[in-house]
């Protein structure tokens, strides 16, 4: 009995040592551009290790390796508790859009009053 | 500062040039480096007979640049129901006289459509509009051009556009590059190929009573006014096959 707790022991010592050799190797700014990619999230504030277990996966050993992505999302709710707003890269998606419709009110505008003064100054 | 320095531009080109200050601020004819400070010296004194024509002719900076001061808002005021009345022939007959003397007669006006302004525009052969590069005035170009047309159309017929000039040009301005591309696709042969750039030197160069032309004679800005004034020469030799005197009317947009 006390034989077996020991081998649990060393196996859960030696599976935290492999765990801990396999983290410290993870390239993060890979696991940063993979998150945004594949999980569509932009301006993470950090990505912090969480935790690993040992799975079998199509017959393989496979280590599991949690991870925490703190990421700051402000949410806008009306005075009666609705939701108004999403996340902060949809405004910015938002505010780009205005701001790039802007623009091109404002060329429109200045291509305006130019096409008005050359039609007087034509028939000068 | 567009009058003034286009006038000096033209002086030291050789031309012998008239600036009349139409504007009862009388800046240009201060900038120009009037000599005499007789306000009663002016071409409003002179048409009404009060002043004989050769004792208005004021002495400049440039041996070639002579100048008339403007009235001032008291003598206009109370001239204004003869300006009114009179508008499209009082300054013309003067004007056609002093041609005789001068290759070229700049009339710097005011922004309005005072009846003084109208009788200066009455006066004048072709129309040279300085335009900032600023949208509020660059809106406002159609509405300026519009005048000039009811002017041509009432009283002086023979009113020409001698171009529109660009000015305060800052290359790194959105407003900038906008008003030029605008320009360039609408106002087309009417637009000088020449620029003005915007420039703190402006400010600061009436104070020497000179225009920056003579006062920092090669810059970039004094560069750029003789470049116009060299557009305007070809321009005015285009219009006019034997090259007869030429009025030039500074309307600031």
């Amino acid at each position: 009995m006390s034989n077996g707790v020991i081998l649990s022991s060393a196996v859960e010592s030696a599976l935290k040592e492999m765990i801990e050799k396999v983290r410290a190797g993870v390239d993060m700014d890979k696991v940063r551009e993979l998150i945004a990619e594949q999980c569509g999230l932009e301006g993470i504030d950090s990505v912090d290790f969480a935790d690993g277990t040992l799975l079998a996966e199509d017959n393989a050993p496979v280590l599991k390796m949690d991870y925490t992505v703190l990421m700051n999302v402000p949410l806008y709710f009306d005075l009666q508790g609705n939701l108004v707003k999403l996340a902060e890269n949809e405004i910015s998606a938002e505010a780009e859009e205005i701001e790039a419709t802007e623009e091109e009110e404002a060329d429109s505008r200045f291509n305006y009053a130019g096409m008005q003064a050359g039609q007087v100054t034509r028939t000068f | 500062m567009t009058a003034v320095n286009l006038a000096a531009a033209l002086a030291l080109s050789g031309h012998k040039t008239l600036l009349i200050d139409c504007d009862p601020q009388g800046s240009a004819a201060f900038y120009a480096g009037r000599y005499t400070s007789d306000g009663e010296k002016n071409l409003l004194s002179a048409s009404l007979g009060q002043k004989p024509l050769n004792s208005i002719l004021c002495g400049s900076c440039l041996d070639y640049l002579k100048v008339i001061s403007a009235p001032g808002e008291r003598q206009i005021r109370a001239e204004e129901q003869l300006l009114k009345e009179k508008k499209d022939s009082l300054f013309r007959s003067l004007v056609s006289e002093l041609k005789t003397g001068f290759d070229f007669i700049l009339l710097d006006t005011s922004p309005d459509t005072s009846p003084f302004t109208i009788a200066s525009l009455c006066a004048a052969d072709s129309v040279l509009i300085p335009l900032q590069c600023e949208y509020l005035a660059f809106n406002n170009l159609g509405q300026t051009v519009d005048t000039l047309k009811w002017v041509k159309k009432e009283f002086q017929p023979h009113l020409k556009l001698a171009g529109i000039l660009l000015t305060m040009v800052a290359t790194n301005s959105s407003a900038t590059r906008r008003i030029t591309a605008a320009a360039n696709k609408h106002l087309n042969k009417a637009l000088f190929t020449s620029v003005i750039p915007r420039s703190d030197k402006f400010q600061e160069t009436p104070g020497y009573r000179k225009p920056l032309v003579l006062q920092d004679h090669t810059s970039p800005e004094a560069a750029s006014y003789m470049e116009l004034a060299k557009e305007l020469i070809e321009r005015e030799r285009f219009f006019t096959a034997q090259h007869q005197p030429t009025t030039i009317t500074g309307d600031e947009s």
